[in-house]
C-alpha cells in the first residue's frame, strides 16, 4: 500500500520541481541583464504535463501506477529565447517579463504548496479518524 | 488563459511605456540631426499602441493556435508626417541655396510632456500589477 | 356506581395516522440519507479540487480563489463525513451494549 501513488501528489511534485527551476533560470537572467550577447533562457514543464496527461486521458483504462510514471519522467526543457533583441550589446533579457515572471512563479509555488498541505492534512485526518 | 492572466496584461502594459520611452528618448537625442540613412532630416517617429482584443483574438487563434490574452501592444513606428522646421543658417554645410536648413520636426517641449505621461502610464500599470499580486497573496488565507 | 369501560384514548389514534401521513418525509432526512449526502458531497468536492490543481500545475488557471474555496470545502466535507461515521459507529457499539 503506498499512500504517495496520487496523481494528484505527484503532479503537485513535479510542478514544484518545475517552478523552483524557473525561479533560480528567471534570477539568472535578471543577474545577466548587463551580458553582452545573453540569450534570455526559458523553462517549459507545463506543456510535458499536459501532453502526457491528456495521452492518458483519452485511454482511461490505463492504470493509475502508468500515469504517476509518466507524470514524474515528464521533461522540464531549459530553452534559450533567440528572439531579436534590442538592445546593441546582442543581449535580449527583457526587464519587465523577468520580474513578472518572478511574481507569477512565486505565488504558483505559494499556491501549489498549500494544495499540497491540503492532500496531506485530509490523509492525516482520515487516518486518526477524525479525532485530534 | 495562463496563470494569473492580469499580471500578464500588466505586464504588456508595461512593456509598451518603456517601449514608448525608448522612442521618445531616440527623438531627444536626433533632435539636431540634419543627415539620416535614408537623405534628409531625422524625422520625429511615433508609437502606434492598438489593445490586443476580440476581432484579432479570433484571426490569430485561427492561424496560429496561440491565445492573444489581452493587453496591449506596439501595433507599429510612424514617422510624424508634419514639416521639419526652416532655420537660418547660411554657414550649416546643409544649407540649401536661400541659407535655410531642415531641422528635424522634434519639439523638445512636445517629448517631455510624452515623457511625463509614459512615466505616469507605467507607474499606474507597477500599481495594478501590485494590486493583482496582493489580492492573489490574500486569496492565500481563505481559510487559513 | 357506573364503571366506564376503558376505551382506546382518541387522541393516540390521531397520532398514529398522522405520522404515517409524515413518514414520507421522514424517510427523506433518514440518517442513511444524510449519511449518503455527506459521502456523495465529499466526491464531488474532491473531483472539482482534481481539476483545479490539474489546471494549477499545467499553468491555465485564473480563478485562484475559487480552488482555495474548493479546497476547504473538500477538507470539511471530509471531516463532516468522518464525523458522521464516527457517531454512527458510536450509536452501534451503543446498542450492541444494550444488555437484553
Amino acid at each position: 500500500m503506498n499512500l504517495s501513488n496520487n496523481i494528484n501528489l505527484n503532479l503537485l511534485n513535479k510542478s514544484l520541481d518545475g517552478l523552483w527551476l524557473k525561479q533560480q533560470v528567471t534570477m539568472d537572467n535578471i543577474a545577466n541583464y548587463s551580458t553582452p550577447e545573453y540569450k534570455s533562457k526559458f523553462v517549459d514543464f507545463e506543456s510535458q504535463l499536459k501532453e502526457k496527461i491528456e495521452n492518458i486521458t483519452l485511454n482511461k483504462h490505463i492504470k493509475r501506477t502508468k500515469l504517476n510514471e509518466d507524470i514524474e519522467k515528464s521533461d522540464i526543457i531549459i530553452g534559450e529565447n533567440d528572439n531579436l533583441s534590442s538592445r546593441l550589446d546582442g543581449n535580449n533579457v527583457d526587464l519587465e517579463k523577468e520580474n513578472l515572471d518572478l511574481a507569477k512563479t512565486q505565488l504558483q509555488y505559494m499556491y501549489t504548496i498549500t494544495e499540497m498541505n491540503s492532500y496531506f492534512s485530509k490523509l492525516k485526518s482520515a487516518i486518526s479518524e477524525g479525532k485530534k | 488563459m495562463s496563470f494569473l492572466q492580469s499580471l500578464n496584461i500588466s505586464g504588456s502594459g508595461l512593456t509598451a511605456q518603456r517601449f514608448r520611452m525608448d522612442v521618445i528618448s531616440e527623438n531627444i537625442a536626433n533632435i539636431d540631426s540634419t543627415r539620416t540613412e535614408s537623405g534628409g532630416p531625422y524625422r520625429r517617429k511615433m508609437v502606434v499602441l492598438s489593445s490586443t482584443g476580440d476581432f484579432k483574438n479570433l484571426l490569430v487563434k485561427n492561424l496560429t493556435d496561440h491565445e492573444v490574452e489581452g493587453g496591449v501592444e506596439v501595433s507599429e513606428i510612424v514617422e510624424d508626417q508634419s514639416d521639419f522646421k526652416l532655420v537660418y543658417d547660411p554657414e550649416h554645410p546643409d544649407a540649401d541655396e536661400n541659407g535655410y536648413v531642415n531641422m528635424p520636426n522634434v519639439d523638445s517641449l512636445k517629448e517631455t510632456v510624452d515623457m511625463m505621461e509614459a512615466y505616469r502610464a507605467y507607474q499606474a500599470n507597477i500599481t495594478a500589477l501590485n494590486t493583482t499580486k496582493q489580492m492573489a497573496v490574500k486569496a492565500l488565507e481563505i481559510g487559513r | 356506581m357506573y364503571i366506564e369501560p376503558i376505551q382506546q384514548l382518541q387522541g393516540i389514534n390521531e397520532l398514529n395516522k398522522t405520522s404515517d401521513k409524515t413518514s414520507d418525509k421522514e424517510n427523506e432526512l433518514s440518517f442513511k440519507n444524510i449519511f449518503n449526502d455527506a459521502l456523495n458531497n465529499y466526491i464531488g468536492a474532491e473531483e472539482k479540487v482534481d481539476e483545479d490543481i490539474y489546471k494549477l500545475s499545467i499553468g491555465e488557471s485564473d480563478d485562484l480563489h475559487n480552488l482555495m474555496i474548493n479546497t476547504q470545502k473538500s477538507e470539511m466535507s471530509l471531516d463532516l463525513f468522518l464525523q458522521l461515521r464516527n457517531k454512527a459507529l458510536d450509536a452501534y457499539n451503543e446498542i450492541m451494549r444494550l444488555s437484553v
